[in-house]
């Protein structure tokens, strides 16, 4: 069996080392531009920060690639051929396979705002955003970032590093509206306040403007204020990456669609990760799953199929971590937003406000 | 998209946020006290001299303080990391070199050339009397430095730290054992003319201790020169494995042994430049077992030479002395201190030390101790790697959800409190198996 | 937030939906943060059981 698999990000990686570990027998290509070795996307900001080099994030040493057998490839997928099981690459190299899974990751979203393709706008994604964020933030005195989320928090501390001074749009009333309860986002805006991060909440951006040379100057913001800056961070969201998979018959929503053995409407290819949107998600579960441990796990599901052992895809307890500036947070199962009326919170602060914890359950039988 | 391989991704080094001038001037005083200390070096009139070195303690101990506290001492308490990469003087730059020389030199100094070092030595005489009852030897300043170095740096990986309360308890532990056990009492010890002995230091580190001369020269001394020979047996051979069992290396290596403290204290701004690939790992175990076995070997020689008259000849004691110049001075001193600049701050206790290698084995086969991960929420973001002066790839185990069971770990726990997301956490737990791995994938070859 | 959780333990809670009281009462061996971390556990059922008491 060959396997080829487009993306050596932490779905492409997880699903070669375990077919490699079901099958030791078949061949398995990665395909990847971005980078010769898989690394960390997560860790990105540690480099910036100057904490690890870029030798650093990757989770493997350069030999075990070759010691596992693993065929790397660096270059672009450019068109995929279904019937022929064969895909185009940039190098000018065709390559056939048994199986293909496309683990092609995401893109940073843009709103389309005036201005947004300035010198010195940008999102943060992968190696060449990092280089660029590098070039654009160097000297400067102030950025803006846009986005109340985990990538605003992250550009906002990588900026703080630099003794940049950073403000950050949120369109909610609160950081992470979306996810965070209030109370839990009242402790993320200390953090704010503490390493003097300027936040301006129900506010978002309108337009970015230029200088004579193209290069970011000042933006405004959709209370109409013109705030000077030289940098603007977009992190609004991502968006799945589909430039290989339209090359294609296979069907793309706003993601590649897949069923819950993560196979797309195309015989023998599979989509996991980012880029995949299931077309019937479990109750309570998103269709379009952008995490670092998503991805991982779905690496793992979809191997199994692959390698001829039919396994659905089951999320199991929800569970996600983060760390805003100084205070780690982590949670295990649904604590929405706002909790619904027939579930009662439990909520606990210390006193200090460096520490909270949030149990919700059912009132009547009280349980979780 | 723009293709970047692996070897032409380097960032355009960023230039660093300029040194304030209240840095600077801390640094300063640095820099002055120790060129007064230069001075005091190389003034024959002994009343300059010590004056000199006065003002040099006090211009060093002030400005690393003030310069401790101003850098980690204020705003929010939380992990410090920035710029580590990409200072120079962190990061195997121009600085960093001229360190590791320094200090290199400084250990050749006092290992062979300590006339040299004459002044400076004649400087702490009045300090050696209170304190010995004795004039003051190349080993007394080198003691004297090495404390000050301990309790200083110590000062600064207290605030830098203070977010940790393991960290905070830790380091004074070896504060403490440093001042006291292997300075304070130790020069107490002489005043009252009992034998110099280190009660924070054993076999096979301290070899000699039960070396049959060691014991010998300790026995003379009477009633307490026989508890120490007690002590260092019991301590070695019995206390060892014990706290081990329980607690894992970590009872020694980072909170008692002072070759651990100086390390964990002023070799803490190195920490993260242990080489952490396997091919350093295979020179660990090539170097750190076969360097045990040999003291063992050497300790068991000179026993049958005294108890069945040396018909083995000088071998023991050629062994013994090749061994004191090899290990105890060039590999312990020169390369394990003077290259914390280059290769980390542990290059001796990793590739060196009989003890750490005999904690090692039993934390490995004999022992409740490990870092357990948590469940699957690793990012494989390197922090914990980065930090482990150890050169343990920890991120090996923890992307995988598998507890770190190493023989080279010394506990110092920075792995768990650098790690972002909560992953990793330092556990004495009775039952070890049964772990639940949450990550089911094992990639095939991880080496280790 | 600002503390470490178990991961099994907690899915096994969820997962066997466990009564509140026992999770509060056995918070403890949730618990994951590092070794001298002052443990809140005792503030946490206090609060728990000041509020069920105004409930009833
Ligand atoms: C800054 C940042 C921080 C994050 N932090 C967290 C976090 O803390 N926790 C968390 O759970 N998640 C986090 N995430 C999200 C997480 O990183 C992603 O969900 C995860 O990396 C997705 O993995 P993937 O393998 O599906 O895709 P990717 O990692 O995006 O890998 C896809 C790879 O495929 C390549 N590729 C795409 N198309 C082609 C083609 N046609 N030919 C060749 N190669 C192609 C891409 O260049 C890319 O390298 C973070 C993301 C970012 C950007
Ligand atoms: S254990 Fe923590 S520090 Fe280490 S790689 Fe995983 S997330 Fe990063």
């Amino acid at each position: 069996m060959h396997l080829v698999i487009i993306g050596n990000g932490i779905t492409g990686v997880t699903a070669a080392q375990t077919v490699r570990r079901l099958q030791p027998a078949a061949r398995i290509t990665l395909v990847s531009d971005e980078s010769e070795h898989h690394y960390s996307r997560t860790a990105l900001m540690y480099v910036y920060m100057g904490h690890l080099r870029y030798q650093d994030i990757k989770p493997y040493e350069d030999w075990f690639w070759k010691e596992n057998r693993l065929e790397l490839v660096h270059g672009t997928a450019t068109a995929l051929d279904a019937d022929q099981h064969q895909v185009q690459l940039s190098t000018g190299q065709t390559i056939s396979y048994d199986n293909l899974l496309l683990a092609t990751g995401s893109v940073s979203r843009r709103a389309g705002w005036p201005g947004q393709d300035l010198l010195g706008v940008q999102g943060l994604y992968g190696l060449p955003d990092l280089a660029q964020m590098e070039r654009d933030t160097q000297g400067i005195s102030r950025g803006v970032v846009v986005g109340g989320g985990l990538i605003g928090v992250e550009l906002a501390e990588m900026l703080h590093t630099r003794r940049i001074a950073a403000t950050v749009l949120v369109r909610d009333q609160h950081y992470w509206g979306s996810v965070l309860p209030p109370e839990e986002a009242e402790l993320v805006d200390k953090q704010f306040r503490q390493h003097d991060v300027d936040v301006r909440y129900r506010t978002e951006l309108r337009e970015i403007l230029g200088d004579t040379d193209g290069r970011v100057r000042a933006i405004v913001t959709s209370q109409g204020e013109e705030l000077p800056c030289q940098w603007v961070g977009l992190g609004i969201g991502v968006t799945p990456n589909l430039s290989l998979a339209q090359s294609s018959t296979v069907e793309t929503d706003r993601g590649i669609l897949v069923n819950e053995l993560l196979q797309t409407n195309l015989p023998d290819v599979y989509a996991a990760g980012d880029c995949a949107q299931h077309r019937q998600p479990g109750a309570g579960e998103v269709p379009i799953e952008q995490l670092w441990y998503t991805g991982r796990m779905q690496g793992e599901t979809v191997a199994h199929t692959i390698c001829g052992r039919p396994t659905p895809y089951r999320r199991g307890v929800w569970f996600n971590s983060a760390k805003f500036f100084n205070l780690e947070y982590q949670t295990y199962g649904q604590v929405p937003a706002r909790t619904p009326t027939d579930i009662e919170s439990f909520y606990w602060q210390h006193p200090t406000g460096n520490c909270a914890l949030r149990i919700n359950f059912a009132p009547t039988p009280m349980m979780l | 998209m723009e293709v970047t391989s692996d070897h032409s991704f380097a960032l355009a080094q960023a230039p660093l946020p300029v040194t304030d001038a209240k840095e600077k001037a801390t640094l300063a005083a640095v820099a002055l006290g120790l060129l007064a200390l230069l001075g005091a070096a190389f003034d024959d009139d002994g009343e300059r001299a010590r004056l000199s070195m006065y003002v040099a303690l006090g211009l060093i101990s002030g400005g690393t303080l003030a310069w401790a506290w101003y850098k980690f001492g204020q705003g929010e308490a939380g992990v410090k990391q920035n710029n580590l990469w990409l200072r120079a003087s962190t990061s195997r730059g121009a600085i960093a070199w001229v360190t590791g020389l320094v200090l290199t030199g400084f250990y050749v100094l006092l290992y062979w050339f300590p006339q040299y070092l004459e002044n400076l030595i004649r400087t702490l005489d009045p300090f050696s009397q209170a304190l010995r009852n004795r004039a003051a030897d190349q080993w007394f300043l080198y003691g004297t430095f090495y404390t000050l170095a301990v309790l200083l740096m110590g000062g600064r990986a207290l605030w830098k730290y203070r977010h940790s309360r393991y960290q905070l308890i830790r380091t004074l532990s070896v504060m403490f054992f440093q001042l006291g056990f292997a300075f304070l009492l130790p020069g107490l010890l002489l005043f009252f003319q009992q034998p110099e002995f280190y009660f924070s230091y054993f076999w096979p580190l301290k070899y000699d201790y039960l070396f049959p001369g060691g014991v010998a020269d300790l026995v003379k001394n009477g009633g307490l020169g026989v508890f120490m020979v007690f002590w260092g047996a019991i301590m070695s051979l019995v206390a060892t494995p014990i706290l081990t069992y329980f607690y894992g290396k970590r009872w020694y290596c980072s909170w008692v042994c002072g070759c651990g403290g100086l390390a964990e204290t002023a070799g803490d701004p190195y920490r993260h430049l242990s080489d952490k690939s396997r091919a350093a790992w295979r020179w660990e175990v090539r170097l750190v077992y076969p360097i045990l076995a040999l003291i063992v070997l050497i300790t068991v020689l000179l026993w049958v030479n005294q108890l069945y008259g040396s018909f083995l000849g000088e071998i023991g004691n050629s062994l013994n002395k090749f061994y004191g110049f090899a290990i105890g001075a060039v590999f312990s001193g020169v390369v394990g201190v003077g290259f914390y600049p280059i290769m980390g701050n542990r290059v001796w206790c990793r590739f060196g030390c009989p003890m750490a290698a005999y904690l090692g084995l039993l934390q490995k086969h004999f022992s409740r101790f490990r870092i357990t991960t948590n469940g699957g929420q690793c990012i494989s973001c390197g922090n914990c790697s980065n930090v482990c002066e150890m050169g343990i790839d920890v991120k090996q185990y923890a992307q995988r959800g598998e507890p770190i069971i190493r023989a080279s770990c010394v506990g110092c726990g920075m792995c768990s409190t650098a790690c972002p997301r909560g992953v990793l956490n330092l556990e004495n737990a009775p039952e070890r198996v049964g772990i639940k791995h949450r990550n089911s994938f094992t990639p095939i070859r991880c080496g280790y | 937030m600002g503390l470490r959780l178990r991961q099994a333990v907690c899915e096994n809670w969820i997962k066997t939906q466990t009564p509140i009281h026992t999770v509060i009462g056995r918070l403890k061996t949730a618990n994951f943060d590092p070794e001298f971390y002052r443990r809140h556990e005792p503030a946490i059922q206090r609060q728990f059981a000041e509020i069920l008491a105004v409930k009833r």
